[in-house]
Order: C-alpha cells, then structure tokens, then sequence
C-alpha cells in the first residue's frame, strides 16, 4: 500500500490529513522512501547497471536472437509449438514483456524517485 | 463458432445511422475541447506549442500515448498479426524500450528546456551545436520527412475510414460538385482537426487526445474481450489459435520477414526514433514537472503492451484463425471475406459485437470505428502542430523573418496549420481518384521510412544527454550521411538514376540490408560512425558551454 501511495503521494497526504483531523492531531510532515533515503550514489549506480543489464537482456531474449531458443522451425513436424495450450511464441512475448516490465517499475521505485 | 460469413443481424442493419450520431457527437465534443483549450490559451508563443508549460500526469501520458500510435494500433498492427501470425506478437516489446526513455531522455530534454526557453528540438540541438542555420535545417529537415507524411496518411485513412462507416452512402452535392463519403470523411477530419489545433494549440491538442487515447485503448481491450467471448472464451480461444499452420505459430512468419535480428532492431530504433520525433519532444518540453514523465514512463511502458499484447494483437490472432489468408503463387492474400489484412479488427468486431449484444454491439462497433478514427486524429493533430512549431521557429523565425515577436511567430503557425492542413487535403483528394498522382505516391512512398529518417536524430540526441564528445561538424556530417543512406532505401535511387546498374546495385544491397536490420538502425550505423569520425578531427566545443549545458541537463 505504501507503493501505491509513493505513487500517488496526493492519496497518502489526503488519508493523513483526514486522520489527524478526526483524531485532532497535527498532520504527520511526508518523508521520502526507505530506499531513497538509504542509497548511496554507489548502491544506484550498480543498481542501475543491473536494471540496465536485465532490460538488455530482455530485449535480447524476447526480439531477439534468444527467441531461436524456443521458435518452432515450421517445418519440423515434431517441433513444440504451444505451451500450457498457448504458442510457445506468444508465451515466450508475454514473459520477456513481464521482465522488461518489472525492470522499469524497479527503476522507478528504487532508482528514479530522489528527494526533491 | 458463431461465424456466419455476410450474415449480419438485423440491428446492424442501423450501423450507418449509429455511427453517424456517435461521429457526430464525437467531433461536437472535440470542437468543444478546443474552444475550451482557447479560453484558458493565453495568446503567446510557448503557450500555444507547450501550454505554458505545465500539463499534468494524465495529460502528459495520454497526449504522448494517442501520438506514439496512429490508425496503426488498430489497423495495422493488427493486419501484420494477421498476415504474419504471432511472429509478430514480439512486436509488443518495443514499447517498454520507448517507455523507460520517456524518463531516460525526457526529464533532461524538459529540465533545460524549462530553463533555456526551447520549443522545438532545432531549439536545443542548434544551441548545443552552435546555432548555425545548417544544423537547424537540418534538424528541421528530418522532422519534416517525418512528418508531413504522417498528417497526409491519417487525412487519408480519415477517407477510407468514412467509406467504411457508411458504405451505402450516396454522393453529395456541394456547389454544383458531388462529394463522395471519401472526400466528405477525409475533408471533416482535416477541417475539425485544424479547428482545435488552430484555436487552442497545444492545450486543446492534449486535451483531445486524453478522450482518443481512452477511446483508443478502450477499443483495443472491447475488441479483444469480444473475440475472447465469442470463441467461447480464453481456453477455446486459445484452442481455435493452436490450429493454425506451422509458419504462423514461428518466426519468421508465413511472408519470412521477421527474423531475429530485425525484430530487435526495430524494437529497440524504431520505438527511441518515435520518441524523439518532433511532436512528442515537444511534449517532453511540455510535462510539468520530472515527477510526471516518471510516472508517465512507468505508465506507458506497462498499460501500452499490455493493451497490445492482450488486446489487439488477441483479435487479429482470432482472426487469423477463422479467416485464414490463402497463397497464390507464393504470395500471401487476405482472406476473401476480409479484403485488406488491415481490416481483420474492423471485420472481427463488425461480425462479433452486433451478434452477441444487438443494439448495444451495434453502438459498440461505432465507437471502435469512431476509436479508429480518433487514433487517426490525434497523430494528425499532434503533427500538424509541430510542423507548424518547426517551420515557424526553425525556419521563419531563424532564417525568413529573424527577430520576430511571440505574438507574431504563434500567427505564422496557425497559418503554416491551415496552409498543410488544405494542401494535405488536396493532395489526398487529388489522388483519391489517380492512383498514379505522383505527389502522393512520392509522399506515400517516404512514409515507410518516416520513422527511419527520425532515428537520425538519435546519436546526436545521445551526445547532447549524455556522452559531450561530439562537434558541430560531426553532428552534421553524421545527420546528412544518416538521411543520405535512409534515401537509400525509398524508390527515390531507382527514380533518379533509372534501370541502370548502380541503381541495381542500390535497390539488392538494400533489400538485402532491409531483410536483416532496421532501416533506421541501418541509418543509424552510418550516422554514428561518420558522427565520431568527423567529431575526432573537427574543432571541440567550448568545455564552458558544455559544462554549463551539462548542469542545466542534471539540475
């Protein structure tokens, strides 16, 4: 929930005034996230080197030359073309699709977000 | 299967009459927008090309969403899909690439925008470069390959689009001429588009591609649920899918086009050079703030393929199961019900949603065509402003009329909107009826490397951002070498230098070349190498000004 709420900050500022109304309180002052607060400029940069990686690799993988790992050559007759049901071609999208996906939103969270 | 080929229920019978209420309403509500985006317009220059500056989260993610894709995402996309079976679903996968740059290039391009004033990309390229009239021409140049032929396709895919709505339609009589539904549908497009572009610039732009980018996305996922439902859901779905032939279920595909290679290079170039084409750079420039092309970047690289690769590209695979295309002597035709592979969705849901909810499948279809034609609108609209903003900052501004007032630049720009917008509609109706008109075959012809001749911009993007090394000469020894080798691969060789063999040479050394790579990343290549090579022996930019260009990048 505390995600959600970096990403809408308006949420959690909107909740947090609402309580300390109802409980007659000050409103809380924000503070940025843990992984902020406690990276070092060191700790981003070999972080964003591995995101980096994971992304390439992702797009290496999926388009890429990694594809002819699991492409069914059309004219074997034996060759598996589907998966759980799926084409493998499609199954194999989908997944590289969720890496790059989970690289950008790791960036997002752990890289991109500084102190403003 | 539900499928009754030509056998429409009775309810689809009203389609036309449907489609033009929700057409009509549709435009209404646009032209309201952009009266709206007048009010709160402020009379200046920036306000008009960036809306002062200051869009908001889903202003910023829906403008630059509806502009990444034209009448593509429904029509094209789909129609390779469906020529080229899941192959082609790999496609999906350039769009977190253009999603993470989003962030990677944009918050820099907007932090120094914001501080030194710039508008177009002339503006900022030309500053780091030394503002020499060559480098902005040629900056201006590219955006102009790319994007004078996207403003004439959409006008044009308007045409077919109102032929498609109302195929029964007669001509109609307008002083003493008879228009057919293609002229009347590409003129309505074009004259609404000019409206709000004209009267609410930037402003009324993003705010009508907020309500086409969900019209647009909304489509995609209607369209693919549909399928789903009407093949008795994800399991028959799937099940109908695992019939297809071999070569659909592998790449590279049944035409043999999509190879590894090429699959990646057009993921990874063709999605940056999308990016960093005029109009959206203007957009960068136009964000808030770096919190909001964050989670912009974060937004468009995970709805966007998800919208593709579960929605869409679902359809057109459907599709290619209950129609499948037929081979006659070796070339792949649409399946004779289906016409053009770009009608497979139009077909799919034209055939499905009247079937399965009546009245309401039959409104539903009309708004998916009305999407159709909003995902037209909203690339035409955003071109057309930055064509205005490049000829008239790169080019009136700097070499016609230099020292021009704001208020006077944002007047020539409204003018370049009308003037591109009845010369683009000319020429589509011109060549509606000659498909020989050569002005529109020749643009016709530059839209496939449209994308292609935007990816020169690439290594001197990158410079700028982030590497400093190149010089001035450099950059534009490399931009000229990149457009030189794009030229490569149009029919433009072929058409200056005839049947001879250097023109041979050319057209089998670049299909070779096309077969295997990008044409851009080909492009690419050249520029980057004549880029370093010239920058290694040319005179180096001042290290003052790259150190302060530098700072106002980071801070």
């Amino acid at each position: 929930m505390s995600r959600l709420y970096d990403f809408f900050p308006r949420f959690k500022a909107g909740k947090d005034l609402i309580l300390s109304i109802d409980l007659g309180l000050k409103p809380p002052k924000t503070r940025e996230p843990d992984s902020v607060q406690n990276s070092s400029p060191d700790k981003k940069k070999r972080l964003a080197g591995v995101l980096f990686a994971l992304f390439a690799l992702a797009i290496v993988m999926g388009p890429g030359p990694g594809i002819l790992l699991v492409n069914p050559e059309a004219s074997d007759p034996g060759a598996a073309r589907l998966f759980l049901g799926m084409p493998v071609v499609y199954v194999w999208a989908a997944f590289w699709f969720g890496v790059e996906a989970l690289a950008v939103t790791l960036a997002y969270f752990l890289l991109w977000r500084k102190p403003a | 299967m539900i499928f009754a080929q030509n056998s429409l229920p009775p309810s689809a019978g009203n389609l036309g009459t449907i489609c033009g209420i929700v057409l009509a309403c549709y435009m209404l509500v646009l032209l309201l927008i952009g009266f709206v985006g007048y009010l709160r317009s402020r009379g200046t220059e920036e306000d008009f090309y960036l809306a002062g500056r200051g869009q908001g989260l889903l202003v910023t993610v829906m403008t630059i969403m509806a502009t990444f894709f034209s009448s593509a995402a429904i029509l094209g996309i789909p129609g390779n899909v469906y020529k080229d079976g899941v192959a082609f679903t790999l496609f999906a996968l350039n769009l977190p690439c253009a999603g993470a740059c989003i962030y990677l290039f944009g918050s820099r391009i907007r932090r120094i925008g914001r501080k030194r004033q710039y508008v177009t990309q002339g503006d900022m390229i030309a500053d780091y470069y030394g503002d020499t009239p060559l480098i902005r021409l040629l900056v201006a140049t590219i955006g102009f390959l790319y994007v004078l032929p996207y403003v004439i396709m959409q006008i044009k895919a308007g045409g077919y689009l109102a032929q498609g709505m109302f195929p029964d339609a007669r001509t109609v009589p307008i002083l003493g001429t008879d228009f057919g539904m293609f002229e009347l549908g590409a003129t309505a497009l074009s004259i609404v588009t000019m409206c709000y572009v004209l009267i609410g610039g930037m402003r009324s732009v993003a705010w009508t591609d907020v309500l086409q980018g969900f019209l647009l996305f909304g489509g995609m996922l209607v369209a693919a649920i549909a399928t789903m439902v009407s093949l008795g859901g994800i399991g028959g779905f799937f099940k109908e899918v695992s019939t297809l032939p071999p070569e659909a279920l592998s790449l590279p595909g049944p035409s043999g086009t999509w190879t590894p290679w090429k699959l990646m290079t057009v993921c990874i170039f063709a999605s940056i050079a999308s990016l960093i084409q005029p109009g959206q750079w203007i957009r960068l420039y136009a964000a808030r703030d770096d919190a909001t092309l964050k989670k912009c970047s974060l937004v468009f690289a995970i709805v966007l393929p998800s919208c593709f690769l579960f929605g869409i590209m679902l359809v057109a695979l459907g599709g290619r199961a209950l129609f499948p295309p037929e081979v006659d002597a070796d070339v792949i035709l649409p399946h004779p019900f289906v016409g053009e592979f770009d009608q497979i969705v139009i077909v799919m849901i034209k055939e499905q949603l009247p079937r399965m909810l009546g009245v309401a499948g039959v409104i539903l279809v009309a708004v998916i065509l009305v999407a159709v034609l909003a995902a037209s609108m909203s690339t035409a609209d955003s071109n057309l402003h930055a064509l205005s903003a490049v000829l008239t900052r790169d080019v009136y501004d700097r070499l016609l009329r230099p020292g021009s007032s704001q208020r006077e630049r944002a007047w020539i720009g409204r003018v370049v909107i009308v003037g591109a917008t009845l010369l683009a509609l000319g020429l589509v109706n011109a060549g509606h009826d000659n498909e020989e008109f050569a002005p529109l075959k020749m643009i016709a012809d530059l839209m496939f490397a449209a994308i292609a001749f935007a990816c020169q911009l690439l290594p001197v993007t990158l410079d700028m951002l982030y590497i400093r090394k190149g010089t001035k000469t450099g950059a534009a020894a490399g931009m000229v070498a990149g457009i030189a080798v794009v030229f490569l691969f149009t029919p433009f060789p072929h058409a200056l230098l005839g049947d001879t063999a250097l023109s041979e040479k050319i057209e089998s050394t670049t299909g070779i070349l096309k077969a295997l790579f990008d044409v851009g990343f080909c492009g690419f290549a050249v520029n980057c190498a004549v880029f370093a090579l010239v920058s290694r022996f040319t005179r180096k930019l001042e290290p003052a000004h790259r150190e302060s260009f530098s700072r106002d990048l980071i801070q």
